[in-house]
């Protein structure tokens, strides 16, 4: 356990090094050291205001991320297995996935207005053609012979899917789970910076007038601490073990 | 139990002609011919899973098919393997598969992965057994060993089998009824 985590945690440690003797020899405020931060951190962490804005994008991201996930897995097993639906929707897709995220943003801000449904909607139609695209990949990629076992032990339905589908596809919903992750807490904080009244984006944006990078990078950091504990915690284990008839470690 | 198609055709070719078998109980029948004869088109119009030319899919007898490919599902154990088609613990013993029940196909030789795919059809507990190329790529030893199930599965079971093989002395080891895939269109010969 303890070796799987020295190396990241010395390539850390390095990292913070690198940037406290960067901001040692610029002595500027727009490089604000590690220990800066560190005492923005606490006086942030203590008023209360840090969990409050973490909290607020936290469930933004995973309100979004739950329904890209549902809806891009179904439309792209649907798109996977059927090539006329395929041919028919893939300009929709091509469209989707060229629409710039300041674009679906703005839309959804003007049609539903400043609101929560808005900002969770914007986000996660953002993020639904990427999985689409990987989970029909998947579909297409599903064992044809593995099917025939299927029909001759009378596997149908919820329990085929369950024993025959789903541990194929565990490869691509996992790249579109860690994938998603990472873009969709991205595009939260640019909803939030363009039409929430609090979140991490809400913040970088406050800071920004203000010119307090270090503010900026509390928050910043902070949020890309949960991811990673997220990740640590809850897609690796996940990983690990659905991954264990592979013998291999992700 | 008897099996009644038409022709079966892929594209504008047609593999088989007009086939009508008849299974008795405790009887083996082999089919035999070279590769590409029709053999394995057969057994899967027998199981269902293709369809005559006039779209007629054989749906009643539950059938155990054990495929050229063992096809054990990676993610399960060799005993997951099996009890996805029934109740596994006494096929571990008598297929000597004890020791293996824990492993994961990637784990396990060939010749034991036709056993455990042997094993899943035996636990499905069918009417009828269909077992395509089992001896293929397997050492003289473990040709024995299959050999050796198949008899005493049918022994035991009293249901039919239908082997396929291109190997004449493999089918001769059986004491089975013997059939030929023959011509283009593929129609069954008798060979005794």
């Amino acid at each position: 356990m303890f070796r799987s985590f020295r190396l990241p945690f010395l390539s850390t440690l390095l990292l913070i090094m690198i940037w406290g003797g960067l901001a040692f020899l610029s002595q500027s405020r727009y490089l604000p050291s590690p220990i800066d931060v560190a005492k923005a951190f606490i006086v942030e962490l203590s008023s209360g205001a840090l969990l409050f804005h973490l909290s607020a994008t936290f469930l933004r991201v995973i309100a979004a991320f739950i329904i890209a996930l549902v809806f891009g897995t179904a439309i792209g097993l649907m798109l996977g297995r059927s090539n006329k639906a395929n041919q028919f929707f893939d300009p929709w897709l091509i469209f989707a996935l060229n629409l710039p995220a300041l674009v679906v943003i703005v839309f959804c801000y003007l049609w539903f207005g400043l609101t929560e449904v808005a900002a969770i909607t914007a986000v996660a139609l953002n993020k639904i053609p990427n999985t689409v695209i990987t989970m029909r990949e998947g579909r297409r990629a599903l064992d044809p012979m593995l099917d025939e076992v299927a029909t001759i032990y009378r596997y149908k339905g919820w329990q085929k899917f369950t024993d025959f589908t789903l541990p194929q596809l565990e490869p691509y919903l996992a790249a579109s789970i860690r994938n998603g992750l990472a873009l969709i807490w991205k595009i939260v904080l640019v909803v939030e910076l363009l039409g929430r009244s609090n979140g991490v984006g809400f913040q970088i944006n406050l800071f920004f007038s203000q010119f307090d990078l270090t503010g900026i990078l509390v928050y910043t950091l902070s949020f890309m601490a949960i991811v990673g504990l997220i990740e640590r915690l809850v897609i690796k284990p996940w990983e690990r073990r659905a991954r264990a008839w592979r013998g291999e470690t992700p | 139990m008897n099996f009644n198609f038409t022709t079966k055709s892929y594209g504008k070719e047609t593999i088989l002609g007009p086939i009508n078998l008849t299974l008795i109980k405790n009887q083996i029948i082999v089919l035999m011919g070279p590769s590409g004869s029709g053999k394995t088109t057969l057994l899967k119009l027998m199981a269902g899973l293709e369809t005559d030319d006039h779209q007629y899919a054989n749906k009643n007898p539950k059938i155990g098919m054990m495929f050229q490919e063992p096809r054990l599902l990676p993610w399960k154990t060799v005993k997951e393997n099996i009890e996805m088609a029934g109740p596994s613990n006494h096929l571990l013993k008598e297929l000597n598969l004890e020791n293996a029940g824990i492993l994961y196909p990637r784990q396990i030789s060939l010749g034991m992965a036709r056993r455990v795919a042997f094993a899943r059809a035996l636990a499905s507990k069918p009417d009828l057994l269909l077992l395509d190329e089992p001896f293929a790529s397997l050492d003289k030893e473990r040709v024995a060993l299959m050999q050796s199930l198949i008899l005493k599965t049918k022994e035991k079971l009293e249901i039919p089998m239908v082997i396929t093989t291109h190997d004449r002395s493999e089918a001769e080891a059986l004491q089975a009824k013997i059939y030929r895939l023959e011509g283009r269109p593929a129609s069954l010969i008798s060979v005794d």
